[in-house]
């Protein structure tokens, strides 16, 4: 197992070098740079040239290539150009943040789909598991960005009014407290200052809610569909017929017999997911103006802050693969069968 | 077990927001008179939230380069020259009481208000001034304002006279408009915290970046990166009680997504956003009456650049009879225009804003659609459609070209198309094509393009050099994108600049704009407003062709609509 793990591990550095030298040759092929947005009218060639010369993009490409291969293999990334900060400190302020929000996004996705997959698969062709389809293929088809929209309208905009409107008109103050959810942002940014340890806490996990969901909810659906054809499979073996013929509850033979085996494909997708909470919190933050690591890539692109692109990359193609290793590990303690070597 | 998780994700939900947090508490210093400027001896209420696309930067003006840093950094000081604008920028005192023109008009001397401290207690003096010249003119800076240093005499930008009196040192005599803007627009830095600082790393400085001093009305409370920029009421302002706050607090909420911010001013999440488009200020008229609409006028523009390389567009009668060919009005009624009739948007004749009213030149008539004069003008120049295809050729060549834009910019999309339309009705063949941002800007200064539909916002003091002045070897001129030269076009550049007095040189710019109009360069469409949206429950709010956040101190809330009672 640990020589498997070694080699896994080995296996990340022409994978992260690959993904590093990619983004680096598209960002040398994409015109302009970020001396630009300091151009005006006004300003004169020689300025122009002193800003270039100051990022260093007056040096050659393959110079500045080796550069940042040699910076990144002893995991120094440089200053932000665009924020003249350390980008490992501006990436560190923003992944927490990514991977908070991954965790929630997880929390709805998994407990949702095992549960969704499992009843489609026990009640199979009724019309709870035909009415569950629907629903979820309507969400599995809803891009993750149209589906944050919609929340906030329909969630942070028309049901929260309807509350709001319900507590000023005398109804109890806590339906407002626990139900109106903000539409943006970690915190609620006037009244954060003055409110109690518990009530910051409230305010940050109602924060959270809808971004997490918007993230989470599209995904369940695929993962119900894969939990229900991997149950359907399961429960037709032989080893659950016997378990029903010595006569054990149903809900026993579901549980502890068919559900452990049918959720090894589901873990595959945990770890295939991981590239999917990083890109698709791209949309999905910069929607809910959350702080983090998808929201930092393309406002990097943006400014065309190089160091800080191909750090991002760099952390988000190591905590990827780091992902996938951590699935194909975990495979080991859910099925005894398998075995690495 | 499940509380223990439950334990861990409450504190990691309580740490996530940590991490980049500067909240900044000014240590505590004498008020000049000796004790602790009173705090409450202003009446204060209220917040202002506003909804802000970007979060800043970089808050030490020498250095930084965005609007969003400067919205905020101009609000921790008092302006060095105040200025407001009612045709031209009416120049009033700041932090400089009074300035004056030597008889030659190369020396400005000007005179600082005594007042003035950091928050940390330092005066602010002639010294800090010259020390940010100094910053401003050093090339390891790499200032991107360095192009006001480049008429002040070395040693003398400025020469310090006493504390409180400096001298700057002109190398010649230009407009006074320009030259003391070159002299007062900006942020003075802390000469007391940043003298022994790296010059080469000074963007990154923890003075600048993350927790900059005040001499203004604010301070800045809390920075928590691409979430919030809190200002409060700066409790050790030593300046006239005229600029101390009348709100609590303004909070700049960081909310990059259009829509997002629209829908937050809706729902009173926030009481300001910049930047709506005309059809949503339709249905915001409509429908939230809480929701004031302000205007800040002829703020930005749009054109067609014709690249004069191109032999197509050599011709002037060519580029006159393009310009009879479209029918800017209806561009206008169909993609400026609110459902009530509201136009948002005034003909464009040249590149100097009609804000400035008295350099505008109101005379030039913005030519008119006729479509049989563009034709017979076309025929004129030798473009006829000889093979009966529906496109003008001449010698076997079709009059067909590439028009390109932003993407980003939906309005000049749309009008893309409406061109296409209009000069296809008399034999014009265009092809569309949209680029990303820096990809367009990129090839319009390599002169790659053959039109391209783009815009300049409006600079509030003229200096027509950058943009109409013939480029030379020596000279490169890299925003003239049309590579525009005429020569009765540079004599009045040279005039109108050596002339002093704005008054003076406005009939000068006149005739500029009318000779560049002749001449056609640009295919001019318009002058667009900006529409800022604000809740109804402010008062005194200065939104204009300056600013939509101008001087935030002396906004307000009368006491029986306060929202934050805290």
């Amino acid at each position: 197992m640990w020589k498997y793990i070694g080699r896994r591990l080995l296996l990340i550095i022409p994978l992260v070098w690959g993904v590093v030298t990619l983004i680096f040759i598209l960002l040398e092929l994409s015109p302009g740079n970020i001396a630009d947005k300091f151009f005006t009218p006004d300003t004169t060639p020689e300025v122009r040239e002193l800003i270039i010369a100051k990022y260093g993009l007056d040096q050659p490409a393959i110079y500045r290539y080796f550069a940042m291969l040699r910076n990144l293999a002893f995991f120094q990334f440089g200053h932000s150009m665009a924020q003249e900060q350390p980008v490992f400190q501006i990436i560190m302020d923003a992944l927490p943040n990514t991977i908070l929000l991954s965790v929630v996004t997880l929390i709805v996705l998994y407990p949702t789909s095992i549960v969704l997959g499992t009843i489609q698969a026990v009640r199979h062709n009724s019309i709870t598991d035909t009415s569950i389809s629907v629903v979820s293929l309507f969400f599995y088809s809803m891009p993750s960005f149209w589906l944050a929209m919609m929340m906030q309208l329909l969630v942070a905009y028309y049901f929260a009014g309807w509350i709001e409107g319900v507590v000023a008109d005398g109804g109890p103050e806590f339906l407002a407290n626990w139900f109106a959810l903000p539409s943006s942002g970690m915190i609620d940014p006037v009244m954060y200052d003055y409110m109690s340890p518990g009530e910051q806490l409230l305010d940050r996990a109602k924060h959270l809610l809808l971004p997490g969901i918007a993230m989470g909810l599209a995904s369940a659906a695929g993962t119900a569909r894969y939990m229900r054809s991997s149950l359907l499979e399961v429960i037709r073996q032989d080893y659950i017929r016997t378990a029903r013929a010595k006569g054990l509850k149903e809900r026993t033979v579901i549980i502890k017999h068919a559900l452990r085996n049918a959720m090894l494909p589901i873990v595959t997708i945990i770890g295939m997911s991981v590239p999917y909470l990083f890109s698709g919190a791209v949309l999905v933050e910069t929607i809910f103006a959350w702080p983090g690591m998808g929201r930092l890539i393309v406002q990097a692109i943006y400014e065309q802050d190089t160091p800080l692109i191909i750090a991002a990359f760099f952390v988000s193609t190591l905590l990827v693969a780091l992902g996938n290793l951590l699935a194909d590990v975990s495979y080991a303690f859910i099925d005894p069968r398998i075995r690495y070597d | 077990m499940q509380s223990r998780v439950l334990i861990a994700l409450s504190l990691a939900l309580w740490a996530s927001c940590g991490g980049s947090e500067q909240s900044t508490t000014p240590t505590t210093a004498p008020a000049p008179n000796g004790g602790e400027a009173p705090a409450n001896a202003h009446e204060t209420r209220d917040t202002l939230v506003i909804g802000y696309p970007a979060d800043a930067n970089n808050l030490l003006f020498v250095v930084s380069e965005a609007v969003w840093d400067t919205n905020v950094s101009n609000s921790l000081a008092v302006p060095i020259i105040d200025s407001e604008f009612d045709c031209s920028l009416k120049k009033k005192p700041g932090l400089f009481k009074d300035w004056k023109w030597s008889d030659d008009g190369k020396i400005i001397t000007v005179t600082m208000r005594d007042d003035i401290s950091w928050e940390d207690g330092t005066k602010v003096s002639a010294q800090d001034v010259a020390f940010t010249w100094d910053l401003i003119a050093d090339p390891e800076v790499a200032s991107p304002r360095l192009n006001w240093v480049e008429r002040l005499v070395e040693g003398k930008r400025p020469l310090i006279v006493n504390d409180t009196t400096l001298e700057w040192h002109f190398t010649e005599a230009y407009d006074r408009d320009t030259q003391t803007s070159h002299i007062s627009g900006g942020v003075l830095a802390p000469m007391h915290l940043l003298k022994d600082a790296d010059r080469k790393t000074l963007r990154g400085h923890e003075v600048n970046a993350q927790s900059p001093v005040s001499y203004g009305p604010w301070t800045l409370k809390t920075w928590e990166k691409d979430q919030r920029i809190v200002l409060e009421p700066n409790p050790k302002f030593t300046g006239p009680d005229e600029w101390r706050p009348n709100l609590n607090r303004v909070v700049f909420k960081i909310t990059p997504e259009y829509q997002t911010r629209l829908l937050e001013l809706k729902k009173g999440a926030i009481d300001m956003m910049d930047d709506i488009n005309i059809a949503d200020a339709d249905r915001l008229r409509r429908e939230h009456p809480e929701i004031r609409l302000v205007r800040r006028g002829w703020r930005s523009n749009d054109y067609v650049a014709w690249n004069l390389q191109n032999p197509l567009f050599a011709d002037k009668q060519v580029r006159h009879a393009l310009a009879k060919a479209v029918n800017v009005d209806e561009m206008i009624g169909k993609l400026l225009t609110s459902e009530t009739g509201e136009s948002y948007a005034k003909r464009m004749v040249g590149t100097i804003t009609p804000a400035l009213c008295g350099v505008h030149n109101e005379s030039i008539t913005p030519i008119a659609q006729n479509v049989e004069e563009a034709k017979a003008m076309f025929a004129k120049a030798g473009w006829t459609d000889s093979n009966g295809d529906g496109i003008l050729d001449k010698g076997g060549k079709k009059f067909s070209f590439t028009l390109s834009t932003n993407s980003s910019n939906s309005v000049r999309v749309d009008a893309q198309v409406l061109l296409q339309s209009q000069l296809k009705a008399v034999g014009v063949e265009v092809n569309l094509e949209t680029l990303d941002t820096n990809a367009f800007y990129d090839n319009l200064r390599k002169r790659d393009f053959d039109a391209a539909l783009a815009g300049w916002s409006a600079a509030l003091y003229v200096d027509p050099t950058p943009l109409w002045q013939c480029e030379t070897e020596a000279k490169k001129h890299e925003f003239n994108f049309t590579s525009y030269c005429n020569e009765d076009v540079d004599a009045l550049i040279a005039k109108g600049m050596a002339t002093a007095d704005p008054k003076e040189a406005a009939p000068v710019w006149q005739e500029l704009q009318a000779k560049i109009h002749d001449d056609q360069p640009y295919l001019n469409l318009w002058w667009k407003d900006e529409i800022v949206g604000l809740n109804e429950r402010f008062e005194d709010y200065q939104i204009d062709v300056l600013s939509a956040y101008g001087h935030l101190h002396k906004w307000k809330v009368p006491e029986d609509k306060v929202k934050y009672k805290r």
